[in-house]
Order: C-alpha cells, then structure tokens, then sequence
C-alpha cells in the first residue's frame, strides 16, 4: 500500500468522488512530498526487473520520480566508485553489492541516514544480514551495536540450489541435504542430453569465489579464521578446503557441461530453463526466470532448497546482498528524495508488493506472508530458511583484490590449470600477502601436501 | 640573419610544442608519478602514499600478469603474421584484377567497420557451443562440437581467429596501397626477361614491398600488443590464464581491483617495453635500408 506521510489522502479516500479528484489534481499534489527525481545506480541482475517495477510503483503511488542507470556488475561498480570520488556524485542512491560496500563504508562516502532524518530506522521486519547496514567509522566494524546507520538492504542475494523438483517427485527424493547426495542425484540424472550439475566457475569480479564459499563452508572449512570477528588469518587451504574444492573441481568436470570452467551466471540459467540442467545455484532471484513460459521450458518444475553440507557443518549459503546508500556528495533535496525513496521501498506493504513483482524482498513481512505460501513462489519458502543461515564471505574493503585471487586460482582449478593443492596453497599464499600489505595481522596455515 | 631564422623556426613549433607535451607527454608523466604511490580513500579524501619502486617489483610476482605477457607474444606473433601473409594475397588478387575488384574491396574492409562489441556478439554466437554456427557444421557432417571458448585447449586460437578477422583489413588496405604504388616498368621488365610469374614476386615485387610489409607488420603488432576487447567480450581472460592478456590484466588490477598504482605501474611498464621494440624494430629496419 501506498505509505503517506500526510494525512491528505486518507481523508480524501472517504469522501466519493476521491478517484475523479486524484486526476484533477495529479498524483503529486497528493502524495506525501514532492521530492528531486532520484536517480539510481544499479546493475544488471536477474532481480533487476523486480526492482524496476517496483520503481515504477513508487512513481505512480507518489508522483517522484525514479531513474535508474542500469549497469553491467563492474560497471555498476566502476560508476560508484568515480560518484563518490568527485566533486558532487550524479548518482543519489548507490545499489552497492554486498562483497563491496566495505570499500564504501572504510572510505567514508556515504552519508549516514540519520543525518538526514533523525527518526530514520530500519523497519523492524527487516531482515539485516549479519549488522552490515551498520558502520563505525572510528572501530571500523560492521554492527549494529555500535554503528552508524549507513544503509538499507534492498535485496537479499542469498544462493539457493535450483534443482528439477519434477524429476526429484518421480524418483521420490527429497531436496540433497549433503554434497554426497547431491553428487550422486546429479550423477543419476545425468543423461545425453542432461548435466547432472553446473555451477560457476568463470572468471569475473566475484564469481566462482561466491559459488565455492557454501561448499568450503559446508565441509567445515573457511576462506579466513574468523572474518565477522575480524581475524584474518587464511585457512582456505586446510584439509576441509581440499576437500570442499575436489568436490567442486569433480562435479564441475565429471557431471557438468564441457566449458564448466567458463560459464557465468546466465549460461546456468539459460541451461536449467532449456532443461538441459538438473541441478546448480544461483541466487534466489533467478526464481522469476524459471516460471516465465515466454522464458522456460520447465515452468513450475524447478525446486529451490538451501545448499548441502556435510554432518556437523551448518549450510552456508554465500550472503551477496545489495545495500542502499546515498552519497555524501550530493544536495540535501537530493538525500531526502533517496531516503523518502528508501523508506518507502522498506515498508511491510512495499516488500510484499516487490515479491508480486517478481523483486526478492529482504522483510520477513513478504516471506511470511500469504503470497509466500502459494506454490509458485515456492522460492520464498527456501528463502525463509537460508536467509537466517547465510554469511558474507569478509568485511574489508580490500575484497576486490581478495576477490581477485580467488577468481583466478579457484577457475584455474577448475579448469585443470593447476592442481587442487597448488591452487588452494598459491591463494593462501596471495591472500596473506594482500592483508599483510594492507597492514592485517594475518598469517596462514601450512602449505598442503 | 640565418640565426634569426632558425630562431624563428624554433619559436614558431612551441605551440605544438606545448600542445602535444599537454596532450600526450603530461598523462604518461603522471602516470609515472602514480606508480610510484598507492591510493587509499579515507573519509571521503583521497590518500597517497609514497611506495618507492614496491609497486614494480611486485610485477614480477604478478601470475596474471605473467601469463598475460606469454599469450600477447603469442597473440602478436600469430595474429600479425597472419593479417599481413592473408592481407598481402588478397592485396595481390585485388591488384591483379584492377577496377573489377572493388566490390570484393569493400566486402574485405567490412569488420574493420564493425564496432568492437558487435563483433564479440557476431562471435560469442558463433562460437556457441550449444547452436553455433562451427559445431552445426560439425554436426552435420558427423563430428562433435567442442567449446572453442570455454576450453583451456582452443580458447586463445578462437580470440587470435576474431583478432585476425577484424583487423586483417587494415593490413590489407596499406598492402594495398602499396602494390598499386609499385613501378609497373619494372615488373614489365622482369617479365621481357623471362620471369615467371613466382619469380617475379620473389625477386621484384617481394623485395619492393618489404618497406610497406615491415611498416604494417610493425603497426599490426603495436595494435596486437594493446588487444582487449576480443578477451573481455569473448572470454574474460579464462578459462584459467589461458586467453589473459596484458591490457586485460591492467584492467583487472587498475580498474576493479582499483589498485591504481600498480595499475600505472604496469602500464608504464608496458608503454616503456612496447616503445624500446619500436625504437630497435626502426633502428633495424634503418639498418638495413629499407625504409622509405
């Protein structure tokens, strides 16, 4: 529902007529305030078409305007960065990822939104993955505790495994609660004209880096000892990270398609709605591709679940959400037109209007609404448990140059570069020196033999 | 009278002087500087800090860049020498028929025309393991597919292929211009005095183009050594290392990583290698007399 600030149309709406007195006076005059047309920086997601619409839904419901800059991942991220850096930013409301607003936050670009409404809080059915809409700029820490209000998250990104539900219902399996059932139901389901699995493993910005975490998490292992406490110390090569990357490499190479080592996020889709794919992950918000019928070819036959891991070990899916936050360097008129944005966007009645369409809500209002029940978003249901299960992968702003190593020795272990060991020992190497330079105290285990 | 003059002279290029020192020198300049810092954001100010020689050093521990050196040899060597070798035939064949040619002149310089990201699109289709064009030929007549980009094994020969597409034209239009600028008397000649037509080539035409061979070779391989856009279009430098590229590592550490000190380093790096081969690449050349 629409959230008004001013009484106005609530008593209009009583009296008959109100919809004739709507368009004589135009939208504007009667929403809560008429704000700057806000403009967004954003990239190109699979949620994207969710976040559009629910834009537009802002426009009509308040008459302000919402543009948005629609972007490719580095793009996106490459235009933040130069926003902030200048003199005033072009941009009111920065869509951040959730592997880079560190950089965000440490670099002290964006303004805390308490400084533009004193009342500014967070819903309280908001979910806050992990306290990272909060910053202390002093202890540089995430939290809430102690932090200042930075951002709203507006998507939630959680991985979730996509698997052929229908194909499942005829063997009378239950969604795989370990890598070992995972592996031997894609082996099953592997045929001539079938992968069994596919999973990122291509080089990007943060790609297979993000893919891989779940599984080094679910073996117990971990790319830091202790990232949310802060220590730094690099264990991706323990005896569970080899474990974890072996499982990876040999799904990848023995049940997946030929190019594993090059498939990005849109090869997978594109494999899962032609149904040549039984299993892989994505993010939550591919759901709104897998029942498009102008779309795919296996509408209504696509299960989502929360990731395997192995007995002992919690499932972890990789938490990449995005946050909003608004410039320092922009007009004040602009700063209140992007929270207005914000706070509207935030509402229990605007997270449920986001999933009808076809946005991933980040508010328990929507995943525990009557809309989630329904079978076709069957989605929000996984989403319900992974969210409270899933973490970020680290809190530093040095993740692009973390990132960066992990892209490169994970997919070249995929693509049989080099060996699993090599490449877990040569990243923990890099990773160290990466944090040591950046002034950590770090170290890292011994090499594996 | 004669030092006024030169005076004069010197006085009257300062303008261009100054312009081109603006325009081209100041850059490099700065990105010297660059390299020699690393750039950190703090509370919204930027924050540069004096790192000596660390950021070259750290070159040389650098595996992408390593492997981006190695396949942009590669990718120089083979995609320039194949440009000039099909450049110079069809230059040759098109010579050879005169006016009649045109058609199939314009219909050569046609992917010079076509913009960078049009072709990665042309040729990410192409290549498609699923329904490119390669694999349904392949298919028809009883083969297998294969992923051309997403295996270690033909990836970088795919992008040297779209490289060599694209950029062919170019040398084929200096090739070009050069064959139709060779003395005819002399080839004339050759023939009166029995040449055949192979030994015309070899010992007349050859020998006379090898100034505009070496010149367009030389121009080929400075634009070979700067390729990007078929890697970051076709297969973002994987699978593995096995298409990286120096211009694609650069990016990579200067722009997403942003790293821009050792991204300026790299690139000075770069800009001073690719500059002494040109300087030994004309020296030579002098050397030998050919240039014109």
């Amino acid at each position: 529902m629409i959230q008004f600030k001013q009484g106005t149309l609530g008593s209009l709406s009583k009296i008959g007529g109100a919809a004739m007195l709507v368009s004589l006076l135009g939208a504007t005059a009667l929403t809560a305030e008429t704000q700057v047309p806000v403009n967004v920086v954003i990239n190109q997601s699979p949620w994207l078409e969710g976040f559009a619409a629910v834009a537009d839904l802002y426009k009509e419901e308040t008459g302000n305007e919402v543009t948005l800059d629609v972007n490719p991942y580095a793009g996106s991220l490459e235009k933040q960065r130069n926003a902030v850096r200048s003199s005033e930013s072009e941009y009111d409301l920065l869509i951040i990822n959730g592997i880079f607003y560190p950089e965000m936050y440490h670099g002290g670009f964006l303004e805390p939104l308490k400084n533009i409404d004193p009342e500014f809080d967070l819903d309280a059915q908001l979910y806050e993955y992990g306290g990272t809409p909060w910053f202390n700029a002093e202890t540089k820490s995430i939290g809430k505790q102690t932090g200042d209000l930075l951002t709203v998250p507006v998507n939630p990104n959680v991985t979730l495994l996509f698997y052929r539900a229908d194909l499942y219902e005829e063997n009378g399996w239950s969604a795989p609660s370990s890598f070992e059932e995972l592996a031997a139901n894609a082996r099953a389901l592997k045929t001539d004209k079938m992968y069994g699995i596919a999973q990122r493993a291509g080089r990007a910005t943060v790609s297979i880096t993000w893919d891989f975490f779940p599984y080094i998490q679910g073996f117990g292992g971990s790319y830091f000892r202790d990232s949310d406490g802060g220590d730094y110390f690099v264990t991706i090569n323990s005896e569970e990270g080899r474990e974890a990357l072996q499982t990876y490499v040999d799904l990848a190479t023995e049940l997946g398609p030929e190019n594993s080592a090059n498939l990005t996020q849109g090869d997978l889709i594109q494999l899962l709605v032609t149904g040549k794919l039984a299993h892989t992950v994505l993010p939550a918000a591919a759901w709104a591709q897998m029942d498009d019928p102008n779309k795919s070819a296996v509408v209504g036959k696509i299960g989502y679940a929360t990731l395997p891991s192995e007995a002992g070990n919690p499932s972890t899916p990789a938490l990449g959400h995005w946050l909003g936050g608004i410039p320092k360097n922009i007009p004040d008129a602009n700063k209140e037109a992007a929270l207005a944005f914000l706070d509207w966007f935030q509402q229990p009645e605007t997270q449920v209007h986001y999933a009808e369409l076809g946005g991933a809500p980040v508010s328990a209002a929507a995943y525990e609404s009557d809309f989630a029940e329904r079978p076709e978003n069957r989605y929000m249901q996984a989403m319900r448990v992974a969210s409270p299960l899933a973490k970020g992968m680290w809190t530093i702003p040095e993740g692009a140059e973390l990132a960066a190593v992990m892209e490169l020795g994970l997919n070249r272990a995929v693509a049989g570069e080099i060996s699993v060991v090599d490449a877990l020992n040569s990243m923990a190497a890099d990773l160290e020196k990466i944090l040591a330079d950046a002034g950590y105290e770090t170290g890292r285990l011994p090499d594996l033999k | 009278m004669a030092h006024h003059n030169s005076l004069g002279k010197v006085l009257s290029l300062t303008p261009a002087v100054l312009i081109f020192a603006f325009l081209a020198l100041l850059p490099v300049i700065n990105l010297f500087i660059v390299s020699f810092h690393e750039i950190s954001w703090l509370g919204g100010t930027k924050q540069m800090d004096w790192v000596g020689v660390d950021n070259y050093v750290a070159i040389g521990d650098d595996p992408l860049f390593k492997a981006g050196v190695f396949n942009t040899i590669i990718v120089v060597l083979v995609a320039t020498t194949a440009q000039v070798v099909i450049g110079l035939g069809l230059a040759l064949a098109c010579s050879s028929v005169g006016d009649k040619s045109r058609p199939f002149r314009a219909l050569i310089i046609l992917p010079l025309l076509i913009p960078g990201i049009v072709i990665g699109a042309i040729w990410r289709l192409m290549y498609n393991s699923e329904f490119g064009i390669f694999n349904l030929v392949l298919e028809t007549i009883g083969l297998s597919g294969h992923d051309w980009l997403g295996s270690s094994s033909t990836a970088l020969a795919a992008v040297i292929v779209v490289d060599v597409w694209h950029w062919m034209p170019f040398a084929f239009l200096l090739l070009l211009a050069a064959v139709e600028s060779l003395p005819r008397d002399v080839s004339e000649a050759a023939k009166i005095d029995g040449a055949t037509a192979w030994q015309e080539f070899r010992k007349v035409t050859l020998p006379l183009l090898y100034p505009a061979i070496f010149m367009t070779f030389l121009f080929r391989a400075v634009m070979a050594s700067k390729i990007f856009d078929e890697v970051f279009l076709l297969t973002g430098g994987g699978p593995g290392t096995s298409t990286e590229v120096v211009s694609f590592t650069i990016f990579q550490r200067y722009f997403l990583q942003d790293n821009a000190g050792y991204g300026s380093a790299l690139s000075v790096s770069i800009i001073f290698v690719v500059s002494v081969i040109i300087v030994i690449a004309l020296n030579a050349n002098k050397s030998k007399g050919l240039s014109q």
